[in-house]
């Protein structure tokens, strides 16, 4: 690896030492810390630790569906505990937690040349909120009745009535952890915003950023945007269940009992849940799309193809994911007019989506293709996103999502779309900057292992799944019973599908034991491991400490795509080099 | 380099398992073949872009995987043309599969005049149905009016309610070849009516009454199943509907009428 | 979902035109040097101050927030258990001293920058009476309207009036704990310039919460429908 030349340190802002937080004792160093990049590895490892709780629902669940009769200590209540908690979990407090709080926090700073997030007390208490909501969440484990079995999507009337679990203490809790996640996620929202607008170092025009950043920052306006929907959802379904109200509670009977509720109406809930919910499926996927574009690029030592096309394609995706929602409700009695609008605009994101794909795909076409583990994961999440993407277009597409929708269909396609093809993401992601974050490299042998059974084993588990929901299997039944349509073999397919996501889920493990054994054992991985051009990896110190700079914050010549640029002596150009020390086209 | 026919492995391993596996939807009951003839353009469509996609991946970790002294890679920011050609394609190949999906949607949400008014009913967990009576017409109804002797609800005040029959026991018997509109009412909390042959389903809402219309195009005996969540018995909240000819059909509606006759005889125990 | 469809087009315009004043559509690689290669536009180096900024975003947010509330109140308001809330003339109270907090804000800006203390003092002293008035004759009308019979519960308007009234209110009180901050540095330095920032920020957070305010007092006390049916009849 040879040292490449940076350009004289330019002494452009000097580093006033007052000017920043400084920790003045290890609490305020480790736990209260305002660093950006310890807010970070605490929300990923909180956001871990309950993707871990997650995984081991979803084996109990599974050994639910594949053995229903072994299976005696799971009934009816504790399976739909299980999906609501394993759903919200994933969606909410995983997903969305790691790629904003998780990558955001730790990437975007060092990405656009900053010393830390603009506001890092806000940054602070943004962290702490989403473990206070962690810990509303999970205590409802060891509540009276358990945790809610509404279902992720909450939906009234069922979520607040006896007949559904968890309705004692469960429901409740279950939004008051929602309300707190909103307000700690706006405070860490407005710092990903502000920083990207205001704290870019000089040279770091929009279209020089990293198409990370882009995908982050564009995920966090949506965010911003979509989760005060789910805040009044919340509010109002609280109101309801506690006070008495009735804004989505219509007159009904519970149990052979007239209730005083009149008048609400279940639909409007759905519309709040969804005009939230569905952006939300692009707060997950943004990130993603934004990370896997740098790891394919660098580990195919070529710029990303058409990267202006990526920039508008993402900005142009989540404006559109506003005007979808409804494509979750064609079959809920609403206005079936909306049918004809929702299904066209959902179609047309498909556009933008299609071109993202292209352009990773033509990045591979004649490139130098390096299979290290975060390439290898890379090419996991185009094959699942492009099935799971697809078969958004069955669903999209109004007349055909009637038979499928509430079907094993729906589940597959969301697991794979919104599931698997992320986290492929998150696990690249993680053995591409973990030797930044810690100084050392993944084990790559681990690596690969876990590579090969989670790709395999998950496009196993979720691509027979559709055809469940073609036969007609509706989701959220925890045994098929008797009927006729099903047949004694889809049975079976079940308990394969069980024993691939035991293994799968198994596998898992080994991929922790990679994270705590390499902070140790791994080899040391110096500055820039991957020779990649982007900001983070031209720190002068790895991992970097707090300020991240040193005394002076690097000046930005270039965008972050500079590989195998003709005539260059190297085959990258970190993003800080002055065109006198690159030579080649310039 | 394995990666590349792991890929192929598992494009080859999709399209295989579609054609070759035994799961596949059930024939269809009623006159939504034509939703299954959207999902099928829908399925080729997909199919040829993941085929494409998949195999052009796998050739290109085949053939531009990092070897020693290998070509360099290309520098070639963007190429507009190819992009556009991309776009363009892709927009035509989503148009061909939003036009018939909404020309079907059209259909599927115009009740046709001569369409026959069933009505089903959704309690936690189980289904019950209201059917005109010679005066082809369903009385009002209105939650505050269910109690033990009236659990439809069905107001007394309404004289077009006086001759509704209702069905309970879960199980509706439908003629074929008449179109029906199924308009649905739940007392309690969401259900969805789901009938997997027929391949339609909608909502039940509290406090709405939601429908759609399907023919009986084939007779037997189908699962009606709740499609939408709604607490511990979900999973058994089961009715049957038998499709039949008119005649069959005539006769267990004349059934049916006498059993409500003397239902009313003996109004409640 | 109206209200808040609308809403989101007018943030989807701003930014619109922000991204291609800040070159949208550059290409990137034809240009080495750390000047923005876009003239005339897209500064190479942000400017303005982080606080500015944020404030705005975060006043997006809460505007997000309360066009959801007002799109689920519209929604709601078309079923047939909706009756319009009584003659509530305290909401006009409220809002006349909310406009002169407002007011009075704007004030204590203008004083700081003529570094003018005793008007300084004396217009943040104001500030703070006045919307702490604006607090208390909320809950009066809440008061008020408890003993006409009209609770949380029953009517759907009057639990949107509490619920909507309620939230309006707890930002409120947010806003008075930034001022007191404020108050609490002017108390230290006894400078406006060193708090001139810090009110600047609480009158802007002000003036559009006045105007939230005035958007959902209009549509809660039903002149706003009142209106919208006489424009209409004009119409036809």
């Amino acid at each position: 690896m040879t040292e490449i030349p940076l350009g004289p340190a330019v002494e452009t802002e000097p580093f006033h030492d007052d000017d920043l937080y400084h920790p003045r004792s290890w609490l305020t160093k480790y736990v209260f810390s305002q660093d950006a990049k310890v807010i970070a590895i605490q929300y990923s490892a909180t956001a871990l630790f309950l993707g871990f709780v997650a995984l081991a629902l979803s084996w109990l669940m599974r050994l639910q569906l594949g053995f229903p009769d072994l299976v005696t200590f799971i009934d009816a209540d504790a399976y739909y505990q299980l999906i609501t908690m394993h759903g919200m979990m994933m969606v909410v407090y995983v997903l969305t937690a790691l790629f904003l709080g998780g990558f955001g926090n730790y990437l975007i700073p060092l990405m656009v040349g900053a010393r830390d997030m603009v506001f890092p007390y806000a940054n602070m208490l943004s962290f702490w909120l989403y473990l206070v909501a962690v810990v509303l969440l999970l205590s409802t484990f060891f509540l009276p009745g358990g945790p809610t079995g509404a279902g992720w999507t909450l939906y009234p009337p069922q979520a607040i009535l006896s007949g559904t679990p968890g309705q004692e203490w469960g429901i409740i809790l279950m939004l008051l952890s929602l309300i707190v996640f909103v307000i700690g996620f706006t405070m860490g929202g407005l710092n990903y915003v502000v920083t990207v607008l205001q704290g870019r170092t000089e040279g770091m025009t929009l279209m020089r950023m990293p198409l990370t950043v882009w995908g982050i920052f564009t995920a966090s306006v949506m965010a911003l945007l979509a989760f005060p929907a789910l805040f009044v959802g919340a509010v109002m379904m609280l109101f309801d269940k506690l006070l008495g109200t009735s804004f989505f509670m219509p007159a009904l009977i519970e149990m052979g009992e007239h209730l005083k509720y009149g008048g609400g109406s279940p639909v409007l809930f759905q519309h709040l849940f969804w005009f939230f919910g569905h952006p939300e499926v692009y707060i997950v996927a943004l990130p993603a799309f934004g990370i896997v574009s740098d790891l394919i690029s660098t580990h195919a030592r070529r710029n990303i193809f058409g990267y202006r096309m990526m920039v508008w394609a993402i900005i142009a995706i989540g404006a559109l994911s506003f005007v979808v929602w409804a494509h979750h409700m064609y079959v809920s009695g609403m206005n079936p007019y909306f049918g004809f609008f929702f299904a066209t605009t959902t179609l047309i994101i498909a556009i933008p989506t299609a071109i993202k794909v292209y352009n990773w795909i033509l990045t591979l076409w004649r490139g130098d293709i390096h299979l290290t583990t975060p390439m290898l994961f890379s090419l996991g999440f185009i094959i699942t996103f492009v099935n799971g993407g697809l078969t958004g277009l069955f669903l999209g597409n109004v007349v055909v999502d009637v038979p499928l929708s509430d079907t094993m269909f729906v589940v597959a396609h969301f697991h794979m779309v919104m599931g698997v093809a992320p986290i492929l993401v998150i696990f690249g992601a993680i053995y591409h900057w973990y030797p930044k974050v810690t100084g050392r490299m993944l084990h790559e042998g681990l690596g690969k292992l876990h590579f090969w059974i989670t790709f395999l084993g998950a496009y196993a588990i979720f691509f027979p799944m559709h055809y469940l929901g073609l036969i007609g299997v509706p989701r959220r039944y925890h045994e098929m019973g008797d009927a006729t349509f099903f047949p004694e073999s889809a049975q079976s397919l079940n308990a394969a599908i069980t024993v691939m996501a035991l293994v799968v889920g198994a596998f898992q493990f080994v991929f922790l034991f990679n994270l705590i054994w390499s902070l140790r054992r791994g080899e040391p991985a110096g500055g820039n491991p991957w020779r990649a051009t982007s900001l983070e990896w031209q720190t002068p110190e790895t991992p970097p400490p707090h300020g991240n700079w040193g005394r002076t914050v690097p000046v930005v010549y270039r965008w972050a795509y500079d590989y195998n640029v003709p005539g260059a002596a190297e085959d990258f150009i970190p993003q800080n080099q002055p065109p006198a020390a690159a030579g080649g086209m310039a | 380099m394995l990666v590349a026919f792991a890929i192929l492995l598992v494009v080859v391993g999709s399209v295989l398992f579609h054609l070759l596996s035994p799961w596949w939807w059930t024939p269809v009951a009623s006159n939504w073949g034509t939703i299954d003839t959207t999902i099928t353009i829908t399925f080729w469509i997909t199919g040829l872009v993941f085929t494409a996609v998949g195999l052009f991946v796998a050739y290109c970790v085949f053939r531009f995987r990092h070897r020693p002294g290998g070509e360099r890679p290309i520098y070639e920011p963007e190429n507009r043309k190819l992009e556009g050609w991309l776009t363009g394609l892709t927009a035509v190949g989503v148009a061909a599969m939003l036009a018939p999906g909404l020309l079907v949607w059209k259909h599927f949400i115009t009740v046709p005049p001569e369409a026959a008014d069933v009505e089903a009913v959704g309690q936690q967990w189980q289904w019950t149905f209201r059917l005109p009576g010679d005066d082809g017409r369903l009385g009002r109804t209105a939650i505050r009016l269910v109690g033990p002797d009236n659990p439809l609800g069905i107001d007394p005040a309404d004289p077009a309610g006086s001759d509704d029959i209702v069905v309970d026991g879960g199980e509706l018997h439908l003629p074929t070849g008449q179109p029906i509109r199924v308009l649905l009412r739940s007392t309690d909390v969401l259900h969805d009516f789901y009938v997997p042959e027929f391949r339609a389903k909608m909502d039940l809402i509290p406090g709405m009454v939601t429908y759609f219309w399907l023919t009986p195009t084939r007779s037997g005996t189908f699962d009606i199943l709740c499609a939408e969540l709604c607490g511990v018995g979900h999973a058994f909240m089961r009715g049957s509907v038998v499709v039949e000819d008119a005649v069959a059909y005539r006769s267990w509606l004349e059934d049916q009428k006498g059993r409500m006759v003397a239902r009313l005889a003996t109004p409640s125990e | 979902m109206t209200v808040v469809l609308a809403f989101l087009i007018v943030v989807a315009g701003i930014a619109g035109v922000w991204l291609a004043r800040h070159g949208i559509m550059e290409k990137p690689w034809l240009h080495v040097s750390p000047a923005s290669p876009t003239p005339g536009h897209g500064r190479a180096r942000p400017a303005g101050s982080p606080g500015r900024i944020g404030l705005r975003v975060f006043l997006t947010v809460v505007g997000a927030l309360f066009a959801v509330l007002l799109s689920a109140n519209l929604m709601r308001m078309e079923a047939t258990d909706w009756r319009v809330l009584p003659n509530l003339p305290l909401v006009w109270v409220a809002t006349a001293f909310l406009a002169l907090s407002s007011a009075t804000l704007h004030g204590a800006v203008l004083s700081a920058r003529r570094r003018d203390p005793d008007g300084f003092a004396h217009a943040i002293a104001a500030a703070t009476v006045t919307a702490a008035a604006f607090l208390v004759t909320q809950v009066l009308t809440w008061r008020q309207l408890a003993s006409a019979g009209v609770g949380l519960s029953g009517n759907p308007a009057a639990s949107f009036f509490y619920l909507l009234t309620g939230l309006h209110g707890l930002h409120i009180v947010g806003g008075l704990a930034a001022l007191g901050r404020c108050w609490a540095r002017w108390a230290r330095t006894r400078r406006p310039e060193a708090v001139r920032e810090g009110i600047e920020l609480c009158a802007v957070y002000w003036h559009v919460l006045l105007a939230i305010w005035l958007i959902l007092a209009a549509v809660l006390t039903g002149w706003a429908g009142a209106f919208a049916a006489t424009c209409l009849s004009l119409v036809r």
